[in-house]
């Protein structure tokens, strides 16, 4: 069986078990509910020409929301990819794909596009906003594309993050806990780096955290740096993962 | 025997930690992080991802291939990282180019000499030294003759002395020099990082460090016109702002019979007489010579003084100031009066150097074309009025708190408020082309109205730069980002809520019984 035909059939699986999960639609229905308030928020505080807001609607409403979007993608992402790698350990799943012709790739492939998938989904539904806002004024569309986009690499990034940790793992709660504190880190990172007053670490944490990447990518400032952060990120994440399951494949012979 | 087995193989663990530890610190205390330093973290980490294995009893020999693969392929991704981190290019995707310099920032820079250099010391706080980092970047970009220092006020106490000291943060100086190394002129300003209406600052300070001063603005007085004495109704904060751009200003009589070989412009804002014959031949002579002049002719209202001179001085490239109001019905909300006509930007280079905010004008004069076209003579609108209003005579005036329209409808159209004229005058004294911007009012330039009147000083500026001929170092303004306002109703804002919460409900209770339903049905 070709590469490709694997890693068709294992997120096949992977999408169809997820769209089984109440939790996957309860997460959903949450990201869009909690997005929908922060949006309106915005909106009212711009509409009423409020303290600190810029005379632009792209500025003021659009673009600070899927800033907060980024967040709540952030915190569900954990939530959905603890389960991947442990509850298939649990209930031996993970084994008996190992054991068949399937390469590790293929397996983990899979299951990263599988949940990306379903992050994607919940991203599809954010242009609603900007719809909204463009119906009563003007709104800078690539601005929106770009951030919709910038809300995807987030995405595969931390969704290869969770993925890491949840093949590390044995149980969920300790992939999601593990997952949570590295991309807390990864998204305050810089805070802490700016607070300790050393220009070097700052200079650093630029680098290595999240904030200024995806702030320049949702701001419609799209550098190839900010691109290649989340690229690295889940490839990083990827093939460490890989190589997690490629050592449980020693330890098992 | 077990437990020494795993302090032997914790030992790699150990060392990757140290190693992390140690690309950090010597990063820190180098005060930046080279390459090696990242090679060192990577390698550390990869150190500590090995010997995990390693302790989880994984065998020697795979641990050692997957060790040297996955330091290869995290190096890979590093030095795909590093590669575009250094890639200039960037893609702004905003309207207005929020992130982007200018058009004229890049015509200014491009004006610095091969030969010469330009430094930057910039003070600036620690907080805010990425921001301004990038910022910079882009004028390094645009200008590799730039060098950038920056400074921390609090920190570099040594510098800040250098500089006499009380220096705030966003202070900077900005040097040019020459190739062996002279300083040929140094400039200051200050900008604010945590806004993004800082590019005019800077490039302003550039055009100025480019502009010799050898150029002098004359400011015509004697004929009760608008002076620079710091008064409300004076024209002080204008005239400041050009002088800001090593320009001299100096005010001269017309009167001592003979216009100075410097001269970049004259500026003559309202006069309140009439021109004598002698100063109407010279100020002709002076233009048929390619002279550049800036007319302000208010008109008059109180005085009821002709200026017959200054009309006929108009009427000589085709054009007719009489003495007339212009009526702007819709100024009556703003201002309570309908002698303050809104002027509106045409497509003008002046008005390309500038946001375009549309002001209001005082009392404005109307500028009409005689339509005798002068083959030599070029005629542009800057500003013009609305298509609300129409011209009444000074003499019979019947609108003012009250607008009483004509009863010829056509007259109610577009009023020009002030255009640009440009004759060629081939061997002339003072150039190739004599240059005139016109404008039927200057009130609306005075200290008193300049702060909250749009864009009236970017037009006055504007004006004085493009008779200098010095578009290439335009003033430029601050940028603005394009306003879209939203009227939103209460009742629209509790509908949009009510929506997306029953589309967040929808999806959360309908999603969950469609998956609870395959489940059974699985």
């Amino acid at each position: 069986m070709s590469f490709t035909r694997q890693l068709f059939l294992v997120t096949r699986r992977e999408v169809a078990s997820l769209l089984c999960m109440p939790l996957y639609y309860v997460l959903c229905g949450v990201f869009f509910m909690l997005a929908a308030l922060v949006y309106l928020q915005q909106l009212v505080v711009f509409s009423q020409g409020g303290q600190g807001t810029s005379v632009n609607a792209t500025d003021s409403v659009v673009v600070p929301t899927f800033q907060m979007l980024h967040f709540f993608l952030l915190i569900q992402v954990p939530l959905l990819t603890m389960r991947v790698f442990a509850e298939d350990r649990s209930n031996g799943m993970l084994d008996l794909l190992q054991t068949m012709p399937a390469r590790d790739w293929a397996v983990l492939g899979g299951k990263f596009l599988a949940t990306f998938l379903g992050i994607a989904i919940y991203t599809t539904i954010t242009p609603i906003f900007p719809v909204v806002t463009g119906m009563m004024t003007i709104v800078d569309w690539p601005v929106v594309i770009g951030s919709v986009i910038a809300l995807l690499l987030s995405s595969a990034g931390y969704v290869s993050i969770g993925l890491l940790f949840s093949a590390a793992s044995e149980s969920q709660v300790a992939a999601a806990v593990l997952s949570y504190v590295t991309l807390f880190m990864l998204a305050f990172g810089q805070a802490f780096a700016s607070a300790s007053n050393v220009q070097a670490l700052d200079d650093a944490a630029r680098h290595f955290t999240v904030t200024e990447h995806i702030n320049g990518l949702i701001s419609g400032n799209i550098a190839p740096m900010n691109v290649a952060y989340f690229v690295v990120m889940a490839w990083v994440g990827l093939f460490v993962t890989a190589r997690l399951l490629e050592a449980r494949r020693w330890r098992s012979t | 025997m077990q437990t020494r087995s795993l302090w032997i193989r914790a030992v790699p663990l150990f060392l990757g930690f140290v190693g992390l530890a140690m690309a950090v610190g010597l990063g820190a205390l180098n005060g930046a992080f080279m390459t090696w330093h990242f090679a060192m973290g990577l390698l550390s980490l990869a150190s500590i991802a090995g010997s995990l294995l390693w302790l989880r009893e994984v065998r020697w020999r795979d641990w050692a291939a997957s060790c040297v693969y996955t330091v290869f392929f995290l190096l890979a991704l590093a030095l795909a990282y590093l590669v575009s981190a250094n890639r200039p290019q960037r893609f702004d995707l905003t309207r207005d180019g929020i992130h982007t310099l200018g058009a004229q920032t890049s015509s200014i820079l491009r004006r610095i000499p091969a030969e010469q250099s330009a430094r930057l010391e910039l003070f600036v706080a620690q907080k805010d030294r990425f921001a301004a980092q990038k910022f910079l970047a882009n004028y390094q970009r645009l200008a590799p003759q730039l060098s950038i220092d920056l400074y921390d006020p609090k920190r570099d106490l040594d510098v800040v002395s250098q500089f006499g000291g009380n220096i705030r943060e966003g202070q900077f100086f900005l040097s040019l020099f020459d190739a062996d190394g002279t300083m040929k002129r140094r400039t200051d300003g200050e900008i604010s990082l945590s806004n993004g209406l800082r590019e005019h600052v800077l490039t302003n300070a550039f055009a100025r460090l480019l502009t010799d001063g050898k150029e002098t603005i004359y400011w015509s007085s004697g004929l009760g016109e608008k002076r620079l004495d710091k008064t409300d109704d004076s024209l002080t904060k204008v005239a400041e702002a050009i002088a800001a751009g090593a320009v001299n200003i100096q005010e001269f009589r017309l009167m001592e019979g003979r216009i100075p070989a410097d001269t970049a412009a004259i500026v003559i804002a309202g006069p309140r007489r009439d021109l004598s014959d002698f100063d109407f031949e010279l100020l002709k002579n002076y233009l048929d010579e390619g002279g550049k002049l800036f007319l302000m002719l208010d008109p008059m209202f109180e005085e009821r003084v002709p200026l017959p001179n200054f009309e006929k001085l108009v009427t000589g490239y085709g054009l007719d100031m009489p003495n007339e109001m212009i009526i702007d019905p819709l100024a009556m909300s703003a201002t309570r009066v309908t002698t303050t006509p809104q002027a509106i930007w045409a497509k003008h280079p002046i008005a390309l150097a500038t946001s375009r905010v549309p002001f209001l004008l005082d009392r404005a004069r109307p500028i009409v074309s005689q339509g005798k076209a002068d083959p030599n003579v070029k005629l542009e609108g800057i500003l013009v009025s609305n298509e609300q209003c129409w011209t009444e005579p000074v003499d019979s005036m019947k609108s003012f708190r009250r607008a009483i329209p004509p009863d010829d409808v056509e007259k109610v159209t577009n009023q020009i408020l002030s255009v640009s004229v440009t004759k060629q005058t081939p061997g002339g004294r003072w150039g190739q082309r004599a240059k005139i911007v016109l404008i039927g009012d200057s009130d609306a330039f005075t200290d008193r109205q300049l702060a909250t009147n749009g864009d009236a000083g970017a037009f006055f500026l504007q004006s004085v730069n493009w008779l200098r001929e010095r578009e290439d170092l335009l003033q430029i303004p601050p940028r603005f980002v394009t306003a879209t306002p939203i009227a939103l109703t209460t009742t629209t804002a509790w509908t949009l809520l009510g929506t997306f919460l029953l589309i967040g409900l929808l999806i959360t209770v309908g999603g969950s019984g469609f998956a609870i339903a395959r489940r059974r049905m699985k």
